[in-house]
């Protein structure tokens, strides 16, 4: 009787307590949106405008770009600390070979896509094959790009992007709607299907939930590492094109700080450190919270001091959520 | 002679000799005597002279000849610092704790101090330097292995006021005279101060929005690392205006960390918030001027209707010569060859000032071309390297 008083929801089906309860992870991180725009809204009428959301999609493009192969790797058990320093390689090597001419537009994407995919291809031999600790390995990767990049610019990075080059990585409008924004769903769609669609999402889940487990049911888990940390690698240099092409600069600390909000980012959204659980739906809602959050506070023109402040409680809020209602 | 005998009258006469020749001798010995005091009189006063000579001279000034680069302001009096107590022998080892070269200012301002300790291989046996980063936590550690490696001088670049302060002083009370490059200390326990004079060049750039705005309206504010010195003494500085000119009114100001993009996305989000009520920008660099400038013009409105400062980021002066408006005052990245001159005058013993700023100097639409430079990169910053220094190098 007791147990069963327990097991017993508090709140009523149409509350709001009863409501959070039926909501995992996922759920509450939209719902956190969700309270966050009508709460800006009130604050402020300049945040509700189709302008302002656009801003924020756009501005979320990157982030969520980046949060798509961070979510990939956490299913597997992994984390990937590397990607900043592969998106800041990503956009220097770019300036420096395009040089202002459209004619290399295409080589120097697929050279910094390369370059993604071989970090990846390092993180992903090393974590399955000498069993590095991810954490620890993609650290250190971090560094070491870091340096690499430092090397090749000599710290002054040269070059310039076209407008053509802008363009082609989203600068451009497309119904009125900034390309950016299109390209994120697109990756994010793919992603869908990949994680939700074909034998290969499975067994991503299966890897990171029980490694032991897969691998005794024959999946190869050296394999599917592998394979998350390339795609990791892969949307990280993308990731580090549009930011390149969005800020039309490349210096040595482009990407400073896009791996720690993807990470939480997706951790937020309900994607477990431990692997095996999570997915993009709650990542998409987490870099929409991180990033609306940031729009808020610089319409509302927070204290910048106190920025840091409402930021850090803002994110936790879900997490709160989360463990009242268990 | 030996073996003569002298007889009483040969005595006399030898006496009255002798006593003539002593006499003479006398006289003679008095006179070169009295040469010698004379002579050891002269140089006695003759060095007074010369120890006296800065009390009728500008007090404690230097005898050397500094680079016009290098040459400190002299807007305000100076305080001259007594480094006698420095003075050793060379060659000496220097430690050079960098906060970062994580932009084209910082980069620019590295190589310049490399650069100068290549000119003084018979002073400079060593050049310790150390990166913290951007981590005001890890440049007290760098600090402390400097001291460690028994350099006979320390040039700091702070990452933040409070950055490395306990390091500082315990250089200072160590001996090690502490010269301060670029940007401010909390604490006043230093030899010198090599820098940018921020609060000036914020005062330059408000009084500037100020009189494009004709003294009235309304002002976002872009601003460096909270807590960096450029960013709090570069906004005192614009404040020592704005605080006489009541009906400026600043809507907005945010830290964007000298970063292009971010200073973008901000200034999107402001003109959502403020749209239509932005007259002027109040900017501290080149690097996020540049954001802004895009986020204007993405959102279809003319820039050049928001008066905008900024400094001499290469950018930021090629949009500013384009487009013919906003201004810049410039940011110096010699600072370093300063400190490093700095070093070698205190360690041999030479009076330096305190407070030893480098001019800034404004530019704008009208001259900008003088110190733009199109055929290079957007991340150059106008600087005194030879053409042939590879950046990198040793």
């Amino acid at each position: 009787m007791l147990a069963k008083a327990i097991s017993r929801p508090v709140g009523s089906p149409r509350s709001f307590l009863g409501l959070c309860q039926r909501l995992d992870q996922a759920g509450i991180v939209w719902l956190s949106v969700l309270l966050l725009v009508l709460i800006a809204s009130i604050l402020s009428p300049a945040f509700l405008t189709i302008r302002n959301l656009l801003n924020i999609l756009r501005q979320a493009s990157i982030l969520g770009i980046i949060s798509v192969g961070q979510t990939i790797v956490l299913l597997s058990g992994g984390a990937d600390l590397s990607q900043s320093t592969v998106m800041t390689l990503s956009a220097v090597v770019a300036f420096q070979y395009l040089a202002g001419r459209d004619a290399m537009i295409l080589p120097v994407m697929l050279l910094c896509l390369a370059i993604g995919a071989a970090v990846g291809l390092f993180n992903g031999l090393m974590i399955s094959k000498v069993k590095v600790p991810p954490f620890l390995m993609t650290l250190g990767t971090r560094t070491i790009i870091l340096g690499v990049g430092l090397v090749f610019t000599q710290g002054v990075p040269q070059g310039s992007i076209t407008p053509l080059f802008r363009q082609v990585l989203g600068r451009i409008d497309l119904l009125g709607i900034p390309g950016q924004i299109f390209i994120w769903a697109v990756i994010v769609l793919i992603s869908w299907v990949l994680l939700k669609r074909t034998v290969f999402g499975r067994r991503l889940y299966a890897v990171g939930g029980n490694r032991r487990a897969a691998r005794q049911s024959g999946v190869q888990v050296d394999r599917i590492l592998i394979v998350a940390y390339v795609i990791s690698g892969l949307l990280a240099a993308y990731g580090g094109l549009m930011l390149g092409a969005r800020s039309g600069n490349a210096d040595n600390a482009l990407g400073h700080g896009y791996e720690l909000n993807a990470l939480a980012a997706s951790v937020i959204g309900g994607t477990s450190f431990a692997g095996g659980r999570g997915g993009l739906g709650g990542t998409v809602g987490g870099v929409l919270l991180i990033i609306a959050l940031q729009n808020v506070l610089n319409i509302l023109g927070v204290n910048p001091n106190a920025y840091l402040v409402a930021m850090g409680l803002v994110i936790m809020a879900p997490m709160v959520l989360l463990k009242v209602q268990r | 002679m030996p073996g003569t005998r002298l007889t009483g009258r040969g005595s006399i006469r030898m006496f009255q000799s002798l006593h003539s020749q002593s006499e003479a001798i006398s006289q003679g010995g008095n006179s070169a005597m009295k040469r010698i005091l004379f002579g050891v009189a002269s140089l006695i006063l003759i060095g007074l002279a010369v120890m006296a000579l800065p009390a009728f001279t500008q007090a404690g000034a230097p005898t050397v000849d500094i680079s016009a680069d290098y040459r400190w302001s002299t807007d305000e009096p100076i305080q001259w610092q007594d480094t006698t107590k420095y003075k050793k022998a060379g060659p000496y080892k220097f430690g050079f704790s960098n906060c970062s070269t994580t932009n084209a200012y910082a980069v620019y301002f590295w190589e310049t101090a490399k650069w100068e300790a290549t000119k003084h291989p018979n002073k400079i046996a060593e050049f310790l330097t150390t990166d913290a980063g951007d981590s005001a936590a890890k440049q007290l550690s760098d600090v402390e292995d400097l001291i460690a490696k028994g350099i006979h001088a320390l040039i700091i670049r702070p990452c933040t006021l409070d950055a490395a302060v306990p390091a500082i002083e315990k250089a200072m009370d160590k001996g090690i005279p502490v010269i301060i490059s670029n940007r401010s200390t909390k604490t006043s326990k230093y030899v010198t101060q090599n820098t940018t004079p921020w609060f000036d060049r914020g005062r330059n750039q408000a009084e500037w929005v100020v009189k494009q705005l004709g003294g009235k309206g309304n002002i976002v504010s872009f601003e460096g690392p909270a807590g960096s010195g450029p960013a709090v003494e570069g906004f005192q500085g614009a404040m020592s205006v704005l605080k006489n000119n009541p009906n400026i009114k600043i809507l907005a100001r945010k830290a964007t960390n000298w970063s292009r993009a971010e200073a973008k996305a901000t200034m999107e989000d402001w003109l959502q918030a403020f749209p239509k009520k932005i007259d002027g920008i109040l900017q501290q660099s080149g690097i996020m001027g540049a954001g802004v400038v895009e986020a204007i013009e993405e959102a279809k409105i003319n820039p050049c209707s928001m008066p905008q400062s900024g400094d001499d980021y290469n950018g930021y002066m090629k949009w500013i010569l384009k487009n013919k408006c906003n201004m810049i005052t410039t940011n110096p990245t010699w600072a370093s060859g300063a400190s490093v001159v700095a070093a070698l005058m205190i360690l041999d013993g030479q009076p330096v000032p305190k407070q030893w700023n480098i001019p800034t100097k404004i530019y704008d639409a009208t001259n900008i071309a003088e110190i733009t430079d199109l055929s290079k990169s957007d991340e150059w910053m106008p600087n005194i390297l030879p053409k042939d220094w590879k950046i990198g190098g040793k």
